[in-house]
């Protein structure tokens, strides 16, 4: 049996391009899921705010998550929960474990690598000291409290202000644990300016801008942490050390795209997204392997996951279709404040459709504009009120401004901007 | 007398500058949508969230389900709530949508299951 298309992993990535997919006329569509349910990370997401661009309305992530299972569930895309897949081939082969089937290789028309990504820990930024229980990631405890039912811990420092460590710090405090403080390596926040208000301003609990924490104390379960200050090479600044004691330390220092599947099957990667490089279309460099959401670079909005899934999907309903066309490559580089561009290139045929492309800044710019450009010459601008790394900036690329970007680079920058 | 606010409707975060006038009336500006403009005054008056949380389950896969507000409850209510929510239990099976309380805080506002749990 040979699938139309294998989804890796189940997720809302996985979900939306699968359902995309058979909504588009494809029957034999398998979704592979190594957690016993579908929904990914979703299902911990308790919390409000997803589906404001996709459905016009705030949803928890298990209601966002359920929309899509039930679409999937009216279908008839196979599911194999509780599998894991051990490796993706370049001739589509999908090898995957479960205690059910024990292995298989699996074979596909088009494949469509959604895995999500992973947080980074303790070791990934190698904080010095004792290695005591009680240092989660913020995904971890928010894992434990909402879906496990456990309490973590009663008295929490938390370092990293991305949106998952600001919303664990409100968690924690309605569930009755004392929140000492947020701490941030940068002079910013890297989470939504929302998170910062209703998840910290209406709790008072401080956040501690340009600090860091230099050493974790306590024999068997924490007992405390030192923190300081940053200079602005991010570099501890001498005599601002302070002791916090507490009982539960959670990081929220980044999220990593989990690609060790893609690397595996020889897929071109991007240094700065750490995922696949890929078309509008998200085909990665393998022909016929498309990969979309956080396996791709990691988004803000589970709106945009959805949105760019679908994207993918349709590339792969294309392929198998032998529909696409060939054309010229335009590449899309990103410099004077841009930090990435995803897609990393565009295939100009003759009729290229506008484009969506996402980009992130390299810090906080105030009524500034993102410019594209080819050959020097601006071909559209587009004004922003703020700009800042943490939040997933887009630009509609016409077709007739790709067109002029056939076999060239189209490079995108921020031009203007007060600091 | 006037503030500004950091609208919390959705996600892009609108800075509102809101203004009440000598006539008791309040002027909102910086917002985006008419949510914005709607969130502005309540935030002036009557500063409202939606609070989500979980609650636990009896005989599921999982020992716990997650729970929203349908509407906005007073921002000064919301720790009272969580002290009512952890004394709720629920029996699995238990489906999104599943009222839990009725009329909290005497007003025509639900918690409701928002995660389905199955028989464990």
């Amino acid at each position: 049996m040979i699938y139309d298309i294998i989804v890796v992993g189940g997720g809302p990535a996985g979900l939306a391009a699968a359902v995309t997919a058979y909504e588009a006329g494809v029957e034999k569509i398998l979704v592979v899921e190594r957690d016993y349910m579908l929904g990914g990370i979703l299902n911990q997401c308790i919390h409000n705010g997803f589906g404001l661009h996709k459905f016009k309305e705030e949803l928890t992530g298990p209601e966002y998550s359920q929309r899509y299972i039930r679409r999937l569930q009216e279908s008839s895309i196979e599911v194999a929960t509780e599998t894991m897949v051990l490796k993706v081939t370049a001739d589509k082969e999908v090898h995957t474990l479960s205690e059910k089937n024990g292995f298989q290789v699996l074979k596909a028309k088009s494949v469509i690598l959604a895995m999500g990504c992973r947080e980074r820990t303790r070791g990934a930024i190698n904080i010095a000291g004792d290695r005591p229980s009680g240092v989660f990631t913020a995904g971890t405890a928010q894992r434990f409290i909402n879906l496990e039912g456990f309490m973590p811990g009663r008295e929490v420092v938390i370092l990293g202000s991305g949106d998952i460590g600001l919303i664990m710090a409100r968690r924690m405090t309605l569930e009755g644990a004392k929140v000492k403080g947020v701490y941030e390596l940068m002079p910013y926040s890297n989470g939504l300016t929302r998170n910062i208000v209703q998840c910290l301003d209406d709790f008072d609990i401080p956040l501690h801008l340009s600090h860091t924490i230099l050493s974790i104390h306590g024999k068997s379960r924490l007992e405390g942490v030192t923190v300081a200050q940053v200079d602005e090479n991010r570099k501890p600044i001498d005599g601002t050390e302070e002791y916090v004691a507490c009982d539960t330390l959670l990081l929220s220092v980044g999220l990593i795209p989990e690609n060790e599947l893609s690397n595996q099957c020889g897929i071109h990667m991007d240094p700065t997204t750490k995922g696949p490089v890929v078309t509008q279309t998200r085909e990665t460099s393998v022909p016929g392997i498309f990969a979309c959401g956080n396996v791709l670079h990691v988004h803000d909005l589970v709106d945009y996951v959805s949105e760019e899934a679908e994207t993918a999907a349709m590339g792969a309903v294309e392929y198998i279709k032998n529909a696409s066309e060939k054309g010229d490559f335009a590449k899309t580089v990103g410099t004077a404040g841009i930090t990435y561009v995803v897609p990393q290139s565009v295939e100009i045929t003759k009729d290229t459709q506008r484009t969506k492309m996402y980009m992130r800044v390299d810090r906080v710019y105030a009524n500034a504009s993102i410019e594209a450009t080819v050959d020097g010459k601006v071909l559209l601008s587009k004004k922003f009120e703020r700009l800042m790394p943490g939040e997933m900036a887009s630009l509609q690329v016409p077709g007739n401004v790709l067109d002029q970007a056939a076999g060239k680079e189209l490079v995108f920058q921020v031009q203007g901007g007060e600091k | 007398m006037e503030k500004n606010f950091t609208c919390v409707v959705c996600p892009i975060g609108c800075s509102l500058h809101v203004k009440e006038e000598k006539d008791g009336s309040i002027d909102v500006t910086g917002n985006r949508c008419k949510r914005g403009l709607d969130y502005g005054i309540n935030e002036w008056t009557d500063p409202r969230r939606i609070v989500t949380s979980t609650i636990g389950v009896v005989g599921g896969l999982e020992p716990v389900t997650s729970v929203k507000t349908v509407s906005p409850i007073p921002k000064g209510r919301i720790m009272e709530l969580m002290d009512m929510l952890n004394k709720v239990m629920v029996e699995a099976p238990c489906s999104e949508g599943m009222v839990v309380l009725e009329g909290i805080f005497g007003e025509d506002n639900d918690v409701v299951v928002t995660r389905d749990v199955v028989k464990g």
